[in-house]
């Protein structure tokens, strides 16, 4: 069997406050193929933010291992490794974008910190503003333009150092739902050309059914893995599949499952 | 539209002071007080025009001390408010501290400063630099710990060195904060530049109001003020170009 | 937005820390033993720098002198800080109204604020009479023109959003003033007093050392001369406790008034 791109082992996240320790994630495993896509589905403080944030070098682990192609990447209390960092993108739910530099330089902030300088790196970058239509925004101040907009040039800032995982954090979450609909489909069409290995979290049903091969539903108190579902649905996926039957059926054991979650944290 | 606004926030505090002073020479001209008394602002500005070689070299002293307490101030300032906000635990140690060397009114060190440096420029400054310090200080604190804590999860997800995020992403997040405790500073430098003129020494620009003001020679008295404060708006004039300049986005 | 990461609430949850506490009492006993040490092991003279203990000892001893100054310059600096809070506001209130007069006045405000008011004490004097209560005026100057400055800068700062909404529901120009305009500035009125009470306590105490005769400032000065330099260290102290408390009891306020603000 081919080794997973990305694995969590027995991953436990406790956050020690003064009065309690909040467990945030507990036990936590999965496996992921290399060029999968993948959501994590929950509702809000069930910890699929800090799962991310724990793969992605920002927050530690408490117990247990990730592993990236096969390599621990995980050590408490030093900062990861730039080549393994590299391997990844991160989309923030916000655009997150600095407000002292332009769309451009923003787009370009991972080349600076990684040391890529060259032209085919700006060749790089002026291509991936192209591709989310910025070209003419290049040179705007992050106020000077929509929230969309923005988002897009959070995307391609993932990007633009050529991650093989891209990591996103309900990245259109902000976004009005039209605008997210788009962007869904441009993500897709992006997923699909290169083949990129994409963790996306959201608490949106719906959008993990299109989106994502395999929905991982997490619950709260603590934060933990409920139920995996693999969808069975052919790509490439359209908006119009919305609804089909079985994309139904699935929103429905996706629903039953979030619902359980709810009514046992009322209990 | 912008020019004629522009051109109204210029013309009207002109407009302000002109009838600020024109009052107060029409109030002073009808009422008839001695100019030992009361002024009136005609012979304020002929002094300041007339005996400018007499004010000339106390300008200068004033102008010295302040510029050069205020320079040392903003390095020092930033690099130790950089300091205590890069460790936690220094954090919540200093941070009653900031506050307190800035309420502190430092002044109040003047007699014992006096005594162990004398009257110099060297006991000036240092008072001009620890109250100018105090507040670029607790400014550049409030601004580095006010960071966006998603910022900081960018610059880690790029895996940004500590000089790495501290120049591309805390220091700019910073600006407006540090702007403003510039600001601040340039009004208590000056200030205080003149409160220990005024305790100590007899040269530079505390020192000559003081003295005319015991010989009665009150136009004169103003018109060492008045410089006082046009060096004070000039350094914030200066701040305000500055910061126009550098924090040129809008969050 | 509407989604927060269950990290940040963590963060944000602001709870008493005792870390907050017990670590600035830590550097204070450095500090306090580091001098007591340091002193006595380079044998530093006292009219240098006195060691705490003497000081504390010092200032207990001649408390009873000090007293009279201390109460008079707490007095001085609470009266004068108290007129110039309201005068401040309401002549920045005043200014918010008219744009014109905004544009005219900040600079005029901004010249007072960069004034050193104690120049004018040997003026006063003049005008109105030796009367130590009078160093209550130069607090007031001093104080005023910095409260006016950084509320007006709140004034004139509001969302259009939020003013619309009010325009929406009919709000005469007082009631848009009280509940947007000026609960909207709050963080900016709150900046503008607590410098105006660090203003308010400089000005104090320069006035004591110009015009003499009472006050905290003066008694620095007579008991230096004495060559009592423990009592002299100790009014300093009490001078910066009567500014650290008064912006304490300024930030307790302020966190009770501006709960929205993080």
């Amino acid at each position: 069997m081919q080794e997973p791109k990305i694995k969590f082992s027995h991953v436990t996240k406790q956050f020690e406050t003064r009065s309690q320790t909040i467990l945030a994630v507990k036990d936590y495993s999965m496996e992921i193929q290399p060029g999968e896509f993948i959501s994590i589905l929950g509702p809000s403080g069930c910890g699929k933010s800090t799962l991310i944030r724990m793969l992605d070098g920002i927050i530690d682990t408490t117990e247990g291992d990730i592993f990236i192609d096969g390599v621990k990447v995980n050590h408490k209390g030093k900062k990861m490794p730039a080549e393994v960092l590299r391997k990844m993108g991160f989309i923030f739910q916000q655009p997150n974008m600095l407000p002292w530099r332009t769309v451009r330089q923003n787009v370009a902030l991972p080349l600076e910190v990684f040391g890529l300088k060259g032209p085919e790196w700006e060749k790089r970058v002026d291509e991936l503003l192209e591709m989310v239509g910025l070209t003419e925004y290049a040179n705007a101040r992050p106020n000077e333009i929509s929230g969309g907009m923005l988002q897009r040039a959070g995307v391609i800032r993932a990007m633009v150092h050529d991650p093989e995982i891209l990591l996103m954090d309900e990245p259109f979450g902000a976004l009005d739902e039209l605008t997210r609909e788009q962007m869904n489909m441009e993500l897709l069409d992006i997923w699909s050309k290169t083949g990129k290995t994409i963790i996306f979290i959201t608490h949106n049903i719906e959008e993990s059914v299109l989106l994502s091969s395999r929905v991982y539903v997490m619950g709260t108190n603590p934060g933990r893995l409920v139920e995996t579902v693999t969808l069975d649905l052919p790509r490439p996926r359209t908006l119009s599949m919305i609804t089909q039957e079985k994309f139904i059926e699935y929103r429905q054991l996706l629903e039953g499952y979030i619902g359980e979650i709810d009514l046992s944290k009322i209990k | 539209m912008k020019t004629k606004s522009r051109i109204t926030s210029i013309v009207a505090p002109v407009v302000t002071f002109v009838l600020i002073f024109v009052a107060w020479e029409i109030a002073c001209r009808v009422t008839g007080v001695p100019s030992w008394f009361v002024p009136k602002p005609s012979e304020i500005f002929h002094s300041m025009v007339v005996d400018f070689q007499v004010y000339l070299p106390h300008i200068l002293v004033t102008l010295q001390c302040v510029l050069i307490g205020f320079l040392i101030a903003i390095p020092v300032g930033l690099i130790v408010s950089t300091l205590i906000t890069s460790f936690p635990l220094l954090n919540a140690a200093m941070s009653p501290y900031i506050t307190f060397l800035v309420t502190t009114p430092l002044i109040s060190l003047i007699p014992l400063l006096m005594l162990a440096m004398g009257y110099g420029m060297s006991m000036r400054i240092t008072v001009v630099v620890i109250q100018a310090f105090a507040v670029i200080n607790m400014n550049a604190c409030t601004g580095f710990n006010n960071v966006p804590t998603i910022r900081r999860e960018l610059m880690q997800s790029v895996g940004a060195s500590r000089l790495q995020t501290y120049w591309k992403m805390i220091l700019p997040s910073a600006a407006t904060d540090i702007i403003t405790g510039l600001r601040l500073a340039a009004i208590f430098a000056t200030t205080t530049c003149i409160s220990v003129e005024y305790n100590a020494g007899n040269t530079g620009l505390g020192s000559q109001i003081i003295k005319y003001s015991q010989y009665m020679k009150t136009p004169e008295s103003f018109a060492c003020i008045f410089y006082v404060t046009i060096i004070g708006l000039i350094m914030y004039a200066l701040i305000s170009i500055i910061q126009k300049k550098i924090v040129n986005w809008q969050e | 937005m509407t989604q927060s990461n269950p990290v940040k609430r963590v963060k944000k949850k602001k709870e008493f820390n005792p870390i907050n506490v017990i670590a600035p009492l830590v550097v204070l006993a450095i500090i306090y033993v580091g001098l007591e040490i340091f002193l006595r092991v380079f044998n530093v003279s006292e009219y240098v720098m006195p060691t705490p203990t003497h000081i504390i000892q010092g200032t207990i001893k001649s408390f009873h002198i000090i007293l009279p100054d201390f109460l008079f310059t707490l007095k001085i600096i609470c009266i004068g800080f108290c007129i110039a809070i309201p005068a401040g506001i309401l002549l920045a209130a005043l200014f918010s109204q008219f744009d014109l007069l905004v544009k005219a006045m900040q600079p005029v405000v901004i010249w007072l604020v960069i004034t050193p008011m104690i120049t004018l004490i040997p003026l006063m004097t003049l005008w109105l009479g030796t009367d130590p209560n009078l160093r209550v005026i130069i607090v007031i100057i001093q104080a005023t023109p910095i409260i006016c400055l950084n509320t007006l800068n709140g004034f004139t700062h509001v969302e259009r959003e939020k003013l619309e909404l009010a325009r929406s529901v009919g709000a005469t120009k007082l009631q848009t003033f009280l509940s947007i305009t000026f609960m909207n500035a709050m963080p900016q009125v709150f900046t503008g007093i607590k410098l105006g009470c660090i203003f308010s306590t400089i000005g104090a105490v320069s006035a004591d050392f110009v015009s003499r005769g009472r006050g905290l400032g003066d008694r620095i000065i007579k008991f230096m001369k004495y060559s009592n330099f423990e009592e002299s260290y100790g009014c300093i102290i009490l001078i910066a406790l009567i500014g650290i408390g008064l912006y304490t009891i300024v930030s307790m306020i302020e966190k009770r008034v501006v709960l929205w603000k993080k």
